[in-house]
């Protein structure tokens, strides 16, 4: 039994069905935020020292992301968080009534940094809806590419976007003690990465000018040079098409593949050595660190990269081919893993609006999943993409962003969710380069220029922003492995002359068929459902990592997983007088989730068919109508 | 001795006035030009285009960038100029990097990000216009679509010519 809270329960076969008895099963009460917010104002006109700080917009994350805190600079705690994403998406508007084709081409464009990933999550939901399965290259090379963009994705987070947070420049001026005491750390892993103290690591973090930032760019060529060998063109390929891909793959594609998947193997023992260092340096220095950011160990992730031999992509068999990807889908609530079931991540999956700028929707015409398990009238299948912008009120509405919630819980996005299902599920069938303890994950690193390596991500005692950015640096040496393995794979699928990559579908012009892709971006969980009605798209939803993770208050009043890290943080900034405070620590947790806004920079102008791009600013003093 | 000209087309497609520099190039390459010049459709990832320039080490002695870029002016507005190789502080050069990997093709990032990684020959040309529309479609609004026949001839003039802006 893995629902708390949905009225869902499972027969002697382990079929989900509604709990009999239950009238109304999925109604529920909206609780007001009124007090809350009162109190908050009261507090606020009361004391000199509670300041409300706004963060607009985020810097160094992608796309628009503003953040609204009222702290307490006497206590040193934050007393009030809201995450707003700024603009909104609009994908699911523009796709509605489009021909089923034009899904992945269009529904790419979400986002320019996960230039593939919706591309593929989009072929995913198709093929199933459609009954298409790829041929056994077609579905490596699409684990390949989206490998390949994952190992873009991560360095580029860590180097580049949070890793100046832990840089010489930000270091010093806000925390001067801790700055005097990286200068006289050794770095334990100097053999691995080069750097003699803490303080040399922070000072090749220096954006601009750091060798780390430096090293970071160009890697990010490496990569993307070998993702276009494969997708032809990167972000946004035309090559991922539902059935397979269309690039065409030879043995000398794949052999220029490998030499720079091998530079991305050393570089992957470089970059963990540096975030072990620069976590454990943190939390000795100031134990205080270990609270930063921290929630509660509830993520979830659907899984990602299929086996060639497995993936059907039916419904019917969702929970058999997602138990054998290289990610193990699966739900995990205080730190327990409750399903690896992808029929179950679907069933619990509901979205809310009662604090976003939508209006909510009357309709509810997919009430059971094609195996005849009850799906919420929140569900996406259900869901009705209705934007309605009004003014900012943190008791009513403030963001763009929608609450999506996993059996009404809330449930963080991470990549690093991957390994840690995968880890502690222990149903990996790939285990040439992985090994999954249950406690851990074991990865075997082949040598390149540097010497082999045994690496271990270990589940994390406490689960905050620090660990969050050791996770996504673990996830290097995990991406370049599955990339290799899936590399392997492939090679002896052309030795042997299986060299078809896609399967030909047409789209039946009657009807309706229903399909999910399960899929995920840099940052964590990625679904596109779709509803084909008559040979158009009647319905499609897509709910992005950062959807999640930015997710304002749910109608129980919960924050949303970027909220509840910020209010759970402590101030550890050092400052003598009030207006010198900068909220270092603020930033450390929202970049730690890696935001990736981009799959909301459009706006929809009221009454017309358009969608703009501009950049509205939201500052928390308010927004007029 | 580096010969070569590029004139690049910087932009989005399918977004109204901002695929201005794609379309512009597009009409470009219908036309015959002499080999020394080459019409580059630059609507993908700028530091990519910035990687590859760091790589080749100088090929060019002249560029021309055209695109949409709003100032403020009105629309439809066409400005030539010079690239002046002024930078901003480092804290917007980082912001203008970070925009460039997660997604946004703008012309000033471009000039900015080149800047700051040196790989722009003496001689940079600009031909930009004030947009009017940022939205999802094919078409140009009415003033921009007025000032193309003008813009095509101010690249094709800047590329071949002296400056005459």
């Amino acid at each position: 039994m893995c629902f708390k809270n949905l009225p869902i329960e499972f027969d002697a076969e382990g079929r989900p069905r509604l709990r009999p008895g239950v009238v109304d099963p999925y109604r529920y009460q909206v609780r007001s935020l009124a007090e809350e917010e009162e109190r908050i104002a009261a507090l606020l006109a009361r004391n000199g020292y509670i300041r409300s700080v706004d963060f607009d917009p985020v810097t160094r994350v992608a796309g628009a992301l503003a953040f609204h805190a009222v702290v307490d600079l006497r206590e040193r705690r934050v007393l009030a968080a809201n995450a707003m994403a700024t603009l909104f998406r609009g994908y699911e508007v523009i796709l509605k009534g489009r021909d089923p084709r034009d899904a992945a081409f269009i529904s790419s464009r979400a986002c320019g940094v996960c230039g593939g990933v919706h591309a593929t999550c989009s072929c995913l939901a198709l093929e199933m809806a459609l009954g298409v399965q790829p041929p056994p290259l077609g579905i490596v090379v699409r684990n390949l590419l989206l490998a390949l963009e994952f190992l873009y994705d991560h360095p580029l987070h860590l180097f580049l976007l949070a890793g100046p947070d832990y840089s010489q420049a930000l270091v010093e001026p806000t925390a001067p003690s801790l700055w005097a005491q990286a200068q006289r750390t050794p770095a334990p892993n100097a053999h691995w990465h080069g750097f003699r103290t803490i303080a040399d690591i922070m000072t090749a973090l220096n954006p601009l000018s750091g060798t780390l930032y430096l090293e970071a760019l160009h890697m990010t060529r490496v990569i993307r040079e070998a993702y276009v060998l494969l997708g032809g063109k990167y972000p946004h390929p035309e090559t991922v098409i539902p059935g397979g891909v269309t690039t065409t793959v030879s043995l000398s594609t794949f052999n220029e593949i490998y030499s720079r998947l091998l530079q991305f193997i050393d570089y992957a023992k470089k970059a963990v050595a540096i975030w072990d260092d620069l976590c454990d340096f943190f939390y000795a220095a100031n134990p205080l660190y270990r609270q930063l950011g921290t929630r509660p160990k509830n993520l979830a992730d659907p899984g990602i990269w299929d086996d060639p031999e497995a993936y059907d992509a039916t419904y019917a068999h969702c929970t058999a081919w997602g138990e054998r990807r290289w990610a193990t889908p699966g739900v995990i609530l205080n730190g327990e893993l409750v399903t690896t079931s992808l029929q179950a991540i679907n069933l619990g999956l509901e979205e809310f609006v009662e604090h976003s700028y939508y209006e909510p929707w009357e309709t509810y015409p997919v009430r059971t999943d094609p195996l005849g398990a009850p799906l919420s009238p929140y569900h996406p299948w259900n869901k009705e993409t209705k934007p309605r912008p009004t003014g900012q009120s943190w008791r009513d509405r403030y963001s763009w962003a929608t609450s999506p919630r996993w059996d009404r819980q809330v449930v963080e996005a991470e990549c690093t969710a991957r390994m840690w299902i995968t880890a502690v599920a222990q149903k990996l069938p790939h285990r040439r380069f992985l090994e999954p303890t249950g406690t851990s994950l074991r990865m075997a690193l082949p040598a390149g220029h540097l010497p082999a390596r045994e690496l271990e991500w270990k589940v994390p005692e406490v689960w905050n922003a620090f660990e969050r950015n050791r996770g996504r640096a673990y996830c290097i040496p995990y991406t370049a492995l599955v990339a290799l393995d899936n590399w392997l794979y492939g090679l002896d699928l052309l030795k042997r002359g299986e060299t078809r990559v896609h399967t030909r579908f047409t789209i039946p012009k009657t009807g309706r068929h229903i399909g999910v892709g399960f899929w995920g971006a840099g940052r964590g969980w990625l679904t596109h459902h779709a509803v084909i009605e008559d040979g158009a798209l009647a319905n499609y939803q897509i709910i992005t990592p950062s959807t999640i993770n930015a997710s304002p208050r749910d109608p129980w009043g919960n924050p949303g997983p970027y909220e509840e890290a910020v209010l759970n943080s402590p101030i550890l900034e050092e400052f003598e007088r009030t207006e010198d405070f900068t909220g270092i620590d603020i930033l450390r947790v929202i970049r730690s989730f890696d935001p990736c806004m981009p799959c909301t920079t459009h706006v929809m102008v009221e009454g017309q068919d358009r969608v703009l791009t501009t950049e509205v600013n939201t500052c928390a003093c308010g927004l007029d109508d | 001795m580096t010969r070569r000209v590029l004139v690049g087309g910087v932009g989005y497609h399918h977004l109204s006035d901002y695929s201005l520099g794609p379309l512009v190039v597009a009409r470009l390459q219908a036309e015959s030009w002499p080999p020394e010049v080459d019409l580059r459709d630059l609507s993908f990832g700028q530091l990519a285009f910035v990687q590859e320039q760091l790589a080749q080490e100088g090929v060019y002695r002249r560029v021309v960038l055209v695109g949409a870029q709003a100032r403020g002016g009105p629309p439809g507005a066409v400005r030539c100029y010079a690239w002046s190789f002024r930078l901003p502080p480092p804290l917007e050069i980082q912001a203008r990097i970070a925009e460039a990997y997660t997604g946004i093709i703008s012309l000033e990032n471009l000039l900015v990000i080149g800047t700051h990684f040196a790989i722009w020959p003496p001689d940079v040309r600009v031909v930009e216009v004030e947009p009017a529309w940022e939205t999802f479609g094919e078409a140009l609004s009415p003033p921009v679509a007025a000032a193309l026949p003008a813009v095509v001839e101010a690249v094709r003039q800047a590329a071949l010519t002296g400056w005459s802006a």
